[in-house]
């Protein structure tokens, strides 16, 4: 059996998938990210290489690419293509009737138009602050005293939407805590926080065109208070994935090494 | 023959030394003749500083170390270039360096910290940076000279992070971090006590932009400190309506007056006119390099005609012969190139309308595209300005003629005048020059053309156009890298067009190495 991997060099986590010549998922990791990339994605390739019996190393696999922000350190892949593209091809393989793609990642989000075929039409993206990503729920839920399962929960709770007026983190950040000290409801001020965001990828879904059959990617899209605050900014429902979202740029990547080995028969 | 173009790895020059590494091998005639190019260049370097109060300038002021880059930003501009395509840059690019060596030389000879030759200090008038020199056409005996071009324009164009020291001052004293840096800069080098003080009288134009205005104010202060008398012309902001025409050929009028007044000089329309026919002569030249850009074998583009259009267009405005010299020597290497089906770089494969405000810290952007991704920079919307002829012989239209320039000068003829100036002549463009992509600046301190993104990106589906957005800050590297303009195409070929570059060492580069 030939194996194939993806690693996805991620600004906050790093993620490996490899999957066998048929596509199907055998083994995935997420790691926190270190501070060097190198170091990160070798630690995820040697535990996902540890969970498939008959794999002993990164030689062993037919196939390698990586991706994500760190995608050009990764020393042992065999090419590197743009996280992108990969989102794009991992959410294909993932549910092929998705169209529109909202990736928030750790410092940034990107809203990505794809065809039938996975390709992808157009993209827009922030990377430019850290405004409506990851980073932003971590400092949200820094100012809440929670962490982010509990932060990314609360405004499902909420009644009523207390807006924050500034997207920028750090003065969000300000503006929040001013709002818990007046004694405003928690997951009223989390709802306000959510609904930011949400129309931050409001906007950059819709600079690239991507506004129907819509689904999240990245780690932030496991917050459920941000997919239920889309849903109601974007007034569609969002497709859930089969798989773990937080994946869909390993996965990508993978699909990729694995068309493209068997396309060179290695 | 030169060395076959595209047949230098040109990432490698980025990976040594700042200046020993950048010389690029171009084959034997290309190399010797670009060598002689270089070494006329420091010629004219070493000259500029035999002058003492060059000199005493160079000392004097912070912004004068960007000029130590001078032969580098040619080297730049003209990456990849070889045969006919080499020789068109370097008439652009080595006349305008002379040009500025000429600025900076009245600029240190007047300057009361340099050479304060007061009387020649009374026969110059101050004007912006951004503002047409036509106002000056009529004045034979009086010379229009620009500091900001000196310390602020040419500065960064030379070295990346040229001004981010006066960015840094003019924040220190409270000026808001998102205006554009350009009048922020400006303002910074006179708050920060680095600019040159000399002139009869100023005249300023309200540009583009709140921050410029705010910019100007703070100069005009400065002038008036100094006793130099300030005029601002209020060219009015919907230029394209016949019904305010007459009031901004009134404030011609009123501009003309006032340095009357301030100089003892009268408006001489013999003279004027002489440099009516050399700018009709110009424009001509450009109309005819921009029509063979609409064919298969553009000539003169991307950066070598952006810069050298807004210096013959803006700066110059047919006051000199030399330049007029120049232009026919171009059209003559371009046509023969043209018949001849020269190409500039190996492979063309895509034709791109480069649109909005250009990043002033990386305009060698452009051959970038070129030499990486294969994509020819066939104009930009900046040298997409006044294409009429003007009056030669009738002073009350040319009054007007001045007027609409103003209106139209250049980061102003499409960011005000309505919408359509902007947005729906873009696509008017692309079907024009057969372009297939749509590169759009997106200056990020620009209020006045973030308000239309989203209007840009659905034009570009209605029309079936690939449209790329590139951030930058204008004058600020430290907002917007050089690499991470390059990524944004980077992103964009590989991801969405699924292309691989033509010269793959491009792709990212060590700008820490660069200037």
């Amino acid at each position: 059996m030939k194996y194939f991997g993806g690693c996805d060099a991620g600004s906050t986590y790093t993620k490996c998938v490899i999957i066998d010549e048929s596509g199907k998922i055998v083994s995935d990791v997420t790691l926190k990210s270190r501070i060097n990339a190198v170091l990160s994605a070798e630690e995820a390739l040697k535990q996902a290489i540890a969970r498939v019996p008959g794999l002993d190393s990164a030689k062993d696999l037919a196939y390698l690419v990586g991706t994500g922000y760190g995608r050009n350190k990764v020393p042992f892949a065999d090419e590197n293509i743009s996280e992108i593209s990969c989102h794009a091809m991992g959410v294909h393989v993932t549910d092929p009737t998705v169209r529109a793609i909202i990736d928030i990642g750790g410092q940034d989000v990107k809203g990505i138009a794809i065809d039938k075929d996975g390709t992808v039409l157009n993209f827009a993206m922030n990377d430019k602050c850290a405004a409506g990503t990851g980073r932003f729920f971590e400092a949200m839920a820094r100012a809440f005293e929670m962490d982010l399962t509990e932060f990314s929960n609360l405004s499902l709770k909420a009644k009523n939407v207390i807006p924050i007026t500034s997207q920028c983190t750090v003065f969000a950040e300000s503006e929040v805590i001013s709002l818990v000290g007046e004694g405003k409801p928690m997951e009223e001020i989390a709802a306000g926080i959510q609904y930011s965001v949400a129309k931050r990828c409001f906007v950059m879904a819709k600079k690239a065109g991507a506004v129907d059959r819509i689904t999240l990617t990245g780690g932030c899209a496991k917050n459920a208070g941000l997919k239920d605050a889309i849903e109601k900014v974007l007034r569609i429902k969002v497709i859930d994935l089969p798989v773990d979202p937080q994946l869909m740029g390993a996965l990508g990547a993978a699909e990729f090494a694995r068309q493209k080995g068997l396309a060179k028969g290695v | 023959m030169g060395r076959k173009i595209g047949s230098e790895k040109l990432g490698n020059l980025y990976s040594g030394g700042k200046v020993r590494k950048r010389r690029e091998w171009r084959g034997l005639k290309d190399t010797l003749y670009d060598y002689w190019r270089w070494l006329k260049i420091m010629g004219m370097l070493a000259g500029f500083m035999m002058k003492p109060a060059n000199l005493k300038g160079f000392l004097r002021y912070r912004w004068m170390l960007n000029y130590l880059a001078v032969p580098q930003m040619i080297d730049r501009h003209t990456a990849g270039l070889r045969g006919t395509h080499l020789r068109i840059a370097r008439e652009e690019y080595d006349l305008v360096a002379k040009d500025v060596a000429l600025l900076l030389t009245r600029v240190f000879r007047a300057d009361k910290n340099c050479g304060n030759d007061k009387e020649f200090s009374k026969k110059i008038v101050v004007l912006d940076e951004n503002e047409m020199f036509h106002i000056m056409c009529g004045f034979p005996n009086l010379m229009a000279v620009s500091w900001e071009t000196a310390a602020v324009y040419v500065s960064v164009l030379l070295r990346g992070d040229g001004v981010t020291h006066y960015l840094d001052v003019v924040q220190e004293m409270g000026m808001p971090g998102d205006v554009c840096p350009m009048p922020a800069a400006e303002a910074g080098v006179c708050i920060d006590d680095d600019i040159p003080i000399f002139g009869a009288c100023a005249i300023q134009c309200n540009t583009t932009c709140d921050g410029s205005l705010l910019g100007n104010a703070i100069l005009a202060k400065r002038y008036e400190e100094e006793g130099i008398p300030t005029f601002q012309i209020a060219a009015p902001l919907r230029h394209t309506e016949e019904g305010v025409q007459e009031y901004a050929a009134q404030e011609i009028r009123n501009a003309i007056k006032f340095i009357e007044e301030n100089t003892g000089e009268k408006w001489d329309w013999d003279a004027y006119f002489r440099c009516a026919k050399r700018f009709n002569e110009e424009t001509r030249h450009r109309v005819g390099w921009m029509e063979m850009s609409r064919t298969e074998y553009p000539q003169v583009i991307g950066a070598n005609l952006a810069l050298y259009s807004e210096t013959t267009y803006m700066a110059v405005a047919g006051r000199s012969q030399e330049f007029v010299e120049a232009d026919r020597r171009i059209t003559a290497l371009a046509k023969k190139a043209f018949e001849r089906k020269e190409m500039i770089i190996p492979e063309y494969r895509h034709r791109a309308i480069i649109w909005g405000v250009q990043a002033q810290y990386y305009t060698d952007f452009l051959p970038w595209l070129q030499n990486c991704w294969g994509i020819l920079p066939l104009v930009d919307m900046l040298s997409l300005v006044y294409f009429d002829e003007i009056s030669e012989d009738d002073p009350e239209q040319a009054i007007y003629d001045i007027a609409k320039l103003y209106q139209e000068m250049i980061m102003r003829n499409r960011t005000h005048g309505g919408y359509e100036l902007l947005l729906d002549d873009l696509w008017r463009f692309v079907e024009y020059y057969n372009a297939d992509l749509v590169i759009l600046w997106e200056h990020i301190s620009c209020k006045a053309l973030n308000g239309m993104h989203g209007l840009f990106e659905e034009r570009a589906r209605e029309h079936g156009v690939r449209l790329i957005w590139v951030n930058h800050d204008l004058m600020d590297p430290r907002v917007v890298s050089r690499q991470s303009i390059r990524d944004d195409i980077n992103r964009y070929m590989r991801s969405v067009l699924h292309e691989e570059p033509l010269d793959p060492s491009l792709e990212v580069i060590d700008d820490a190495m660069s200037w």
